[in-house]
């Protein structure tokens, strides 16, 4: 399987979990998102990956919410849809290449190198980074977490990079540093963003782009940081599924939605305290997790081309963990705000949810020696899994 | 009869072990009865000694000391692997010997505390990440292995700090300290790739190195965080800053000689810093009225001693030295709960009180001036606050721009519609 299948594949899994965690999720416009987000790690080229972007903002900013009735008829076939589309272009990936090959515009896209710098800002609005990173705020006021997470942890910027080539010399060197700067700008932004937004959710959100924006950066790199590419982006769709799982309930029965002052939700919320904590180091790279095992591997891949890069995101790397715990220590530490002494409960199929993920991330970040090496010499699940194209 | 290297390994494994154990039992909310706890606490922590024990002894007795050997290898992708490898040598092994020595004596110390203590089951998980976290960079042979047990450790310490989690002020102190400990972090990792890429003995590595190191034992400029770490139970702290974790820097750069030892100019700043420290420990420190600040202050002048003997090259002096600090240390952070009652019994100590408080007060101006600005800690936290905060400032008022302007634009969307 090629690294985009792999994408594709967590992100289907992921997104039926978000169905099962945020009752807002499935509507018409949310199995637009999901749909898209798939079909753009299946594109074999880029004119397929625009269609998929149409539908990822198309249900992102147009579709208004429906009505109750239509969740479980949309839910579930959008879920099918999905499925099916995984299992089919994993079955036939050839054919599917080919008959898609009269869509790919990329050799005429890449023809001069004026065209290039529209397409960088492509990238850069699909991945919400700075200076389009507004657009993450508007979404967040009008779109459910499942929506916004189903949209952003598929990591459309990085397909995006991977279908255009951008990784493997498509862009001149002073087209890849600004990109890559951008990149590093965005994560130093929204890590220390995160430390001053009084939003809980926005905060969180902060710290993802943050992390994502790291993920990018190792498209820039060599063979051994877009190795690092599948334990990062697996470890950011997981860890954000479940994060933004409890934040959102947090604040559906407490109204944490500000995070000034302590709230000390870990005596009355002890299971979804004890998911953030884990959950949260793993996703920041605290080792055993399967962020520590990308950043190993992106930093030393770094080390190879530059020693001030990996110095820089060495830094970003523990700005991101200082402002993690920022939000951890005001939401449930300090004393209660609260009168309510009494212990919530989980129910029962999200700590099971919550359970698995975290254990099977903690089986593949400690064990990386089971899959991501088998993976890796099987020399398709690296970022340019696909057909070499000639750079311009 | 005992295969050093299989002894190494075992030991390794059974703290991981621990570790997983006990942080399974509270991930998975699974409720062990007090006495289960409190003994599987006590087990553990002895069978460590005697295991590191058994290794000192073996590795005295059969010249072991300069052995290095890879227990298996982590991760090998497209040429880079990251092996565990470890190396026996006499500062890392007396280092791990003495650590797991007072662990055994604070986890005994502590049990009591922790009858009825909801707490303990996290207590002493964290005691036991402590542990794997020291052993780690006791034993490393490599940075990479030292750069995971140095996190741990890091860890560990901002989860004691944080222990009484209703306490405001202990998490305020928790998110100082996190934010130092990320630094020496940083400074770890940093020196880990540029040995990597320039070799151990370059000048910029041992810099970061030094950093590093710098910033988990509280020397100046980093210092603000150890009076406030002290937050956690006492136990805790003779632990982290007593006895164990305030010494990891040093044995660091006592372990890795060849990296800093030839950079003279890092020696000479090592040693400025050092004294520095030293004076500013010792002056805020008398002037701190609590007895477990006033000895955060001690500890942190006694490793700048510390420091000072590295800058001199006198690595064995400091070894012993490190050695004799760290027990006295902790004896004195555990004693530190019963003072009063000390002083009350002890009429030598009474008097020598009473002579302290009925001082004849200071009538030179500069002595006085001294004395404020040693209550002050010489504005040493005050400076960096007030640096941290108008940064803060800075992005608080981007942020505030940015959501209004959002909010506007959201607003207005949701009317068009």
């Amino acid at each position: 399987m090629t690294f985009s299948l792999w994408i594709a594949l967590s992100t289907a899994l992921m997104t039926l979990v978000v169905d099962r965690l945020d009752p807002e999720f499935w509507r018409f416009g949310s199995s637009s998102i999901a749909v898209g987000s798939i079909l753009l790690w299946l594109a074999p080229n880029f004119g397929i990956a625009c269609l998929a972007l149409c539908c990822i903002w198309l249900g992102s900013l147009f579709f208004e919410r429906a009505g109750k009735k239509e969740r479980g008829v949309l839910g579930s076939f959008a879920a099918l849809f999905a499925g099916a589309i995984v299992v089919a272009m994993a079955l036939h990936s050839e054919h599917y290449a080919a008959i898609f090959a009269p869509f790919d515009s990329k050799e005429w896209l890449l023809a001069s190198e004026y065209y290039r710098w529209p397409l960088i800002g492509l990238v850069l609005v699909v991945a919400g980074i700075f200076p389009f990173h507004g657009i993450v705020f508007l979404l967040q006021a009008s779109r459910s977490w499942g929506n916004l997470v189903t949209c952003f942890a598929a990591l459309p910027g990085l397909a995006l990079i991977e279908k255009i080539g951008f990784d493997r010399g498509a862009l001149t060197d002073s087209q890849s540093f600004v990109l890559f700067s951008f990149f590093l700008i965005h994560a130093c932004y929204r890590a220390i963003s995160a430390c001053v937004i009084t939003e809980t959710a926005g905060a969180v959100w902060a710290i993802f782009f943050a992390q994502s924006s790291l993920i990018l950066a190792a498209a820039f790199g060599n063979e051994l940081t877009h190795s690092a590419l599948l334990p990062m982006v697996l470890s950011l769709q997981w860890s954000s599924v479940i994060l933004f799982g409890v934040i959102s309930r947090l604040i559906h029965i407490e109204g944490a939605t500000k995070l000034m002052g302590y709230r000390g939700l870990a005596l009355r919320f002890p299971e979804e305290h004890r998911f953030f904590v884990v959950v949260s180091l793993l996703w920041v790279g605290i080792p055993g997790g399967l962020t520590f095992l990308g950043e190993d591997i992106l930093f030393h891949g770094f080390l190879e081309l530059s020693l001030s890069k990996t110095l820089v995101l060495i830094a970003l790397g523990s700005l991101n963990v200082i402002a993690l715990y920022h939000v951890y220590s005001h939401l449930f530490l300090g004393p209660a705000n609260s009168d309510e002494t009494r212990e919530s409960r989980l129910p029962n199929g999200h700590r099971r949810i919550y359970q698995s993920i975290v254990v099977i991330g903690l089986i593949l970040g400690l064990m990386p020696g089971l899959w991501l090496e088998r993976i890796l010499s099987s020399g398709h699940a690296v970022i340019h899994g696909h057909a070499a194209i000639s750079s311009p | 009869m005992f295969d050093v290297q299989n002894l190494v390994a075992f030991i390794v494994l059974s703290h991981f072990l621990t570790v997983l154990i006990a942080g399974s039992c509270i991930f998975f909310g699974v409720k062990l009865g007090e006495r289960a706890v409190l003994r599987w606490a006590m087990t553990t922590a002895s069978s460590h000694v005697l295991l590191k024990a058994i290794l000192f002894a073996l590795c005295w007795q059969g010249g072991h000391w300069g052995q290095v050997f890879d227990l298996g290898s982590w991760l090998h992708i497209h040429g880079y692997s990251l092996d565990f490898r470890f190396a026996l040598d006499i500062p890392g092994t007396s280092f791990l010997l003495l650590s797991s020595f007072i662990l055994l004596v604070i986890t005994r110390f502590s049990l009591p505390s922790f009858v009825k203590d909801p707490g303990r089951d996290r207590f002493f998980f964290v005691l036991s990440l402590l542990g794997f976290g020291v052993t780690l960079i006791s034993l490393s042979g490599n940075l990479d292995v030292h750069c995971i047990g140095w996190e741990l450790t890091g860890l560990a310490s901002v989860f004691l700090i944080s222990f009484f989690r209703h306490n405001p002020r202990a998490v305020e102190n928790s998110f100082r300290a996190l934010i130092y400990y990320r630094m020496g972090d940083v400074g770890m990792l940093a020196a880990t790739a540029v040995s990597h890429h320039h070799g151990s003995a370059h000048w910029l590595g041992a810099s970061l190195l030094v950093f590093g190191t710098l910033a988990k034992s509280a020397q100046l400029p980093f210092s603000p965080w150890l009076p406030r770490a002290v937050e956690g139970p006492t136990a805790s702290s003779a632990a982290f800053y007593g006895g164990v974790a305030i010494h990891l820097g040093v044995i660091t750069l006592l372990r890795r000689p060849e990296i800093w030892m030839d950079v003279s100019a890092l020696r000479i700043a090592m040693g400025i810093l050092g004294l520095a420290t030293l004076l500013f420990a010792v002056s805020v420190g008398r002037s701190r009225p609590d007895a477990k600040t006033h000895l955060a202050y001690a500890s942190m002048a006694g490793v700048s001693l510390l420091y000072i003997e590295l800058s001199l090259g006198w690595l064995n002096i400091a070894l012993v030295h490190l050695c004799l600090h760290a027990f006295f240390r902790t004896w004195q952070f555990l004693r530190a709960s019963s003072l009063l009652q000390d002083f009350q019994e002890n009429p030598v100590a009474y008097d020598w009180l009473k002579n302290r408080t009925e001082r004849e007060p200071i009538r030179s101006a500069w002595r006085r001036k001294f004395l404020i600005w040693s209550v002050h800690g010489f504005f040493v936290d005050a400076i960096q606050i007030r640096l941290t905060s108008r940064i803060l400032n800075f992005f608080l008022t981007i942020v505030r721009w940015e959501e209004s302007i959002s909010s506007e634009l959201s607003f207005r969307m949701r009317g068009k519609r």
